[in-house]
């Protein structure tokens, strides 16, 4: 089992290790080939200046980019989510997440990914409204507003530590999206069948239930 | 992320790094005014650091550099989404109480300001807003994160545009890492001695390679080359502080300097993101326009370098 982690920016690091404790293997994605995807649509250096299509480095480039082996799922870490907005679309990755929503591969995304993945409207991000909810950036306040507390997840048994930074709210759920977990009476976990959402970072703690509830059983 | 702390704020610390953790690999960069701030947030900076005059200015200027203006983080923080960082005084603890009351999200104790006092650090565990503090090395390091610094920074020599110092300080943190996680256990009590570091904190080096809170670099990065180097060297992600806002500073028509400062932004940016790839360190290194005018570290007094401020 391979599972992809966008590491343009963010908490990559630390999900990509709670992959491993549960002996998933990680791979890093900072462009769609990282994730066995080449991208039609946005050749990277098609319109930069100093490399027009058909240049020689252009060329040399395109020959160099070696599709790597496509992950079973991929996860969207927390980090600023309009940078990660800016940089993914810079690198094609919205393309990626588009064909992944629809190949019904899992998609988990945390926080920063957790808006660009839903809905809403942002003055800085453009989400890829692939899950049917808006999200609220910022909802909860600055950081000095950031929290840890315990919430009921379905389909784990016992509380989870939820660590909630600088982290936004889902304000409209759609009909075809299942709420899993709430933190005072906001829903916090969602899931539209193979994506799932949360406002929270799951991969602060050293509990891994979360990781392994949404990945293990693929 | 579980370091234990001897004041018990082992929870609101796990918060704070959490933020700082957040920020990697996305650049943090120093801004003036909101013009400059949005410029950086477009470019995709992932934070901006919020400051009345950049390090270059404050060193050619003299007298005695202190907390920005409060309408002047007033308007950076009106003007970005992005988290916003602010500068106190080392040890001004009163300039990071009105900072975190501001609602600042990650306050720098920084050497490029004047210290308010020469002998101890602002005890930083009360606080609910996350530190940044700079080094010169691990003891350093350790010792601000003691206090309860949630990130650490290379000092560098900040405002020369020269990123030499950065280099070494970086070298010096790994370096020291690299000792102790090869030490015998018997060893690590004089080393936390001989560095004037906590023993648990040496004891977290050793038994996991790192520093329990993100590693960044700054002080001296001027150009996507500089950036991708030091995340080489192991930096969690990169401070450009005088690098973008004083290169180009001679154009004279706004709008001409704002588009030349924000390629190099976007540039540096690109730099970091995919700092293991020398054909996107390329790409980056040929969208830059301009560059700020640098430094030579070794032709400078010793009192004139701010690294020295600080213990």
């Amino acid at each position: 089992m391979l599972v992809g982690v966008l590491a343009l920016q963010g908490d990559y690091g630390t999900h990509a290790q709670a992959l491993r404790d549960i002996g998933i293997e990680a791979v890093e994605v900072r462009r769609p080939e990282d994730a066995g995807f080449m991208n039609p649509k946005a050749p990277r250096y098609a319109r930069k200046e100093g490399s027009t299509p058909g240049s020689s480095l252009m060329k040399q480039r395109d020959h160099k980019i070696a599709l790597k082996p496509a992950p079973d799922g991929l996860i969207l870490p927390g980090g600023e989510s309009s940078t990660i907005d800016l940089l993914g679309r810079r690198y094609g990755l919205d393309f990626l997440m588009g064909a992944f929503a629809a190949s019904g591969k899992t998609l988990f995304g945390t926080c920063a990914g957790a808006i660009w993945l839903g809905k809403g409207q942002h003055h800085k991000v453009t989400p890829l409204g692939l899950v049917d909810v808006d999200v609220e950036r910022n909802a909860y306040g600055r950081q000095v507003d950031s929290f840890i507390a315990p919430i009921e997840i379905n389909g784990l048994d016992s509380p989870f530590e939820a660590v909630f930074i600088r982290a936004p709210k889902f304000t409209r759920i759609g009909p075809d999206v299942e709420v899993l977990a709430e933190y005072n009476g906001d829903p916090v976990l969602v899931r539209q069948r193979n994506i799932w959402l949360a406002t929270f970072h799951p991969e602060r703690t050293a509990d891994r239930r979360l990781h392994q509830l949404i990945f293990g059983q693929m | 992320m579980t370091t234990q702390n001897s004041n018990g704020h082992e929870k609101t610390f796990e918060v704070k790094v959490g933020l700082a953790d957040m920020l990697r690999g996305g650049v943090i960069m120093d801004v003036t005014n909101a013009d400059q701030a949005k410029i950086a947030e477009d470019a995709g900076a992932a934070s901006v650091m919020a400051l009345e005059r950049v390090p270059a200015d404050i060193r050619k200027e003299g007298g005695v550099a202190r907390m920005s203006r409060i309408q002047v983080l007033e308007e950076i923080m009106k003007s970005v989404e992005i988290p916003v960082m602010a500068k106190v005084r080392i040890g001004h603890f009163v300039e990071a109480q009105i900072l975190e009351a501001l609602g600042v999200d990650f306050i720098d104790e920084s050497e490029v300001l004047t210290p308010a006092d020469e002998e101890n650090h602002i005890d930083k565990h009360p606080f609910k807003v996350p530190f940044v503090c700079g080094c010169r090395n691990l003891g350093e390091a350790l010792r601000r994160i003691g206090e309860g610094a949630a990130m650490m920074r290379t000092k560098g020599e900040a405002g020369t545009g020269n990123v030499v110092e950065a280099v070494r300080h970086m070298r010096s943190v790994q370096g020291e890492m690299r000792r102790i996680q090869s030490m015998d256990r018997t060893e690590l009590m004089k080393t936390a001695k001989d560095m004037g570091a906590p023993y648990d904190l040496v004891l977290y080096v050793h038994e996991h390679g790192k520093l329990p809170v993100p590693n960044f670099a700054a002080g001296g990065v001027a150009t996507p080359a500089d950036a991708a180097m030091m995340m080489q060297l192991g930096a969690e992600t990169v401070f450009v502080g005088s690098g973008i806002f004083k290169a180009g500073s001679d154009i004279k028509v706004m709008a001409e300097r704002h588009k030349v400062q924000g390629a190099l932004a976007a540039a540096i940016v690109r730099a970091v993101t995919h700092f293991n790839d020398p054909d996107e360190v390329l790409a980056a290194q040929r969208d830059q326009a301009a560059v700020m005018a640098g430094l030579d570290v070794r032709s400078m007094a010793e009192e004139e370098k701010l690294a020295s401020r600080g213990w």
